[in-house]
């Protein structure tokens, strides 16, 4: 992969602003070997198609046509990647950035890789700091409120195959499942783009894997499915992938791989959606009814009726519920 | 016509496009299930000759693809047919609760005194589950084309491909006014089916 263009900008905060800052930018040099900067520039070229793992797509206007003026800009960049063209795109990041988002530095990168010319957009937030400069007889400190940095919070980046139609976006955002409105800002606002990967696409595929994958396990590793999916309810809401999920609620190695070898497609296990309990719902299918005497019964809704006979106990809302089995698992577990 | 762009597409035919669109069929088969009145579901590969007799098109003796493998849209391709007209609109709500839009035309004659071709054409990303797994999904088609036709669009628009009609032929008036009496007898029809349906749905039982 080679870089061959590199623009930087900072950006100040402009929305909800009566006066604009102007946005300033430089071109950084891509080939002094030995320039730190030209070396960051390339490490981020280098790296972003790997660290972009959300796929977007650009949004249609109102009328349903392809005319998204983020992708025009970015288009009209990559034909001509000068310090102007891409001062358009820094005022169009200032135009959406509040005093929440902050000032931050933009770099707009073009080159090749073995799919053809790519472009990478990535936004470093402006952090403070200190510098500690140690020499032989003294120690100096010294505050600086204008440090840039690649943030494990905040960091945001965008790489995009670059040939006609501009369709293969991909894009990282550290602050995506934030619960205030910067979660909107990269992809939504900037970007103008939505997910590729629809809220109902993605809780539908996991919850047909999850189903799926139930019905082809047994004895502990079911039963860690048949738990594994009552908690993945709880996520509603959350940007998040199957890979993920298994992570967080530690599921075993071999229930992960349940889950993803009952997805279509392996590639699915770390495609990133937002997670939707009714859809997710509707296809894991399974039924949970909890009783006021601390009993939990989980089953396959198919046949959760089938599993348990309800039987009504006097006139008011007491349920007996029977069912008989060879018991596979038991075991504690602690609470969720 | 280019023997690379021939070769590239020939191997995208092959390799991608062919299982890609069977694959497609029964995931649309299976998003749209909850839907009412939807007659059929099919996908389909464009064929080879006839994106190479796209790829070829010009506008004022200038090409009008300047990648073709990237900028036509319809090399993987479906088609839900419904029954009434009123059903396009909720069928293409249901497709886009399952698959982001990257465009959305309704696609109809300019002029309200002219008939034609109508229906709805969506564009939309090919999802990664319906490429086989051995293939680079880079290889295949960012996009994937959607039609939402009635019936009757339906019945129009293949009889009037049969008759091998394109349109830039010369047509004679009377052969225009011909295929203009046939659309608009299916928008008749249309018409008068989706206001029997929405009497008999909206009547008392």
């Amino acid at each position: 992969m080679a870089i061959e263009h590199a623009h930087s900008y900072l950006v100040h905060p402009g929305r909800g602003q009566d006066e604009q800052r102007d946005v300033s930018g430089v071109a950084v040099p891509t080939q002094s070997a030995g320039d730190k900067v030209t070396r960051l520039v390339a490490s981020l070229f280098d790296t972003a198609e790997k660290e972009c793992n959300l796929d977007i797509l650009f949004r249609p206007d109102s009328r349903g046509a392809r005319n998204n003026p983020c992708q025009k800009l970015f288009e009209s960049y990559v034909k001509h990647p000068s310090l102007a063209n891409g001062k358009k795109v820094a005022v169009k990041l200032r135009d959406v950035t509040t005093h929440r988002s902050g000032l931050g530095l933009l770099f707009l990168l073009t080159g090749t890789d073995s799919y053809g010319p790519r472009l990478v957009v990535a936004r470093f937030p402006a952090e403070q700091g200190v510098v500690a400069d140690e020499s032989p007889r003294k120690l100096t400190v010294k505050f600086i409120d204008r440090v840039f940095m690649k943030n494990a919070h905040a960091y945001k980046c965008a790489t995009y195959v670059a040939r006609a139609g501009f369709s293969d976006g991909k894009a990282v955002d550290k602050q995506i499942n934030d619960p205030r409105e910067i979660s909107d800002y990269w992809i939504f606002d900037f970007l103008e783009s939505d997910f590729r990967t629809t809220s109902a696409a993605g809780s539908a595929n996991l919850g047909d894997a999850v189903r799926k994958a139930t019905s082809l396990t047994d004895g502990p590793i079911r039963s860690e499915l048949i738990v594994a999916a009552q908690m993945m309810r709880n996520q509603h809401g959350r940007v998040t992938s199957p890979a993920q999920l298994a992570s967080e609620l530690r599921l075993s190695a071999a229930a992960g791989d349940a889950i993803r070898s009952s997805l279509p497609t392996p590639a699915l296990f770390t495609q990133k959606f937002r997670f939707n309990q009714d859809e997710f719902d509707r296809h894991a299918a399974f039924r949970a009814v909890e009783l006021n005497n601390g009993a939990t019964l989980i089953a396959d809704n198919s046949r959760f009726d089938e599993v348990f006979r309800r039987e009504a106990i006097g006139n008011g809302g007491k349920r007996r519920f029977v069912t008989e089995g060879e018991i596979i698992t038991e075991k504690l577990r602690k609470r969720p | 016509m280019s023997i690379r762009l021939s070769e590239a597409y020939r191997i995208r035919y092959d390799a991608v496009l062919k299982p890609s669109a069977r694959n497609l069929e029964a995931l649309l088969i299976g998003r749209l299930s909850g839907a009412k009145r939807i007659d059929r579901i099919y996908a389909r590969p464009k064929s080879i000759e006839s994106f190479l007799t796209k790829a070829a098109k010009k506008i004022n003796k200038v090409a009008k693809y300047t990648d073709p493998m990237a900028e036509i849209h319809d090399q993987l391709a479906a088609r839900v047919i419904v029954l009434f007209r009123d059903d396009i609109d909720s069928t293409a709500d249901l497709v886009l609760k399952y698959f982001a839009k990257a465009e959305q035309t309704t696609k109809e004659p300019e002029s309200d005194w002219a008939f034609g071709y109508f229906g709805v054409h969506l564009l939309l990303p090919t999802p990664v589950e319906v490429i086989p797994p051995d293939v680079d999904s880079n290889l295949a088609p960012p996009l994937f084309e959607l039609q939402i036709r009635t019936l009757f669009q339906h019945a129009w628009a293949e009889t009037n491909h049969d008759l091998g009609y394109k349109p830039d032929t010369n047509l004679s008036s009377e052969e225009k006014r011909k295929l203009a009496f046939t659309s608009a007898q299916s928008w008749g029809a249309d018409q008068i089916f989706s206001e029997l349906h929405k009497v008999r749905c909206d009547a008392p039982p």
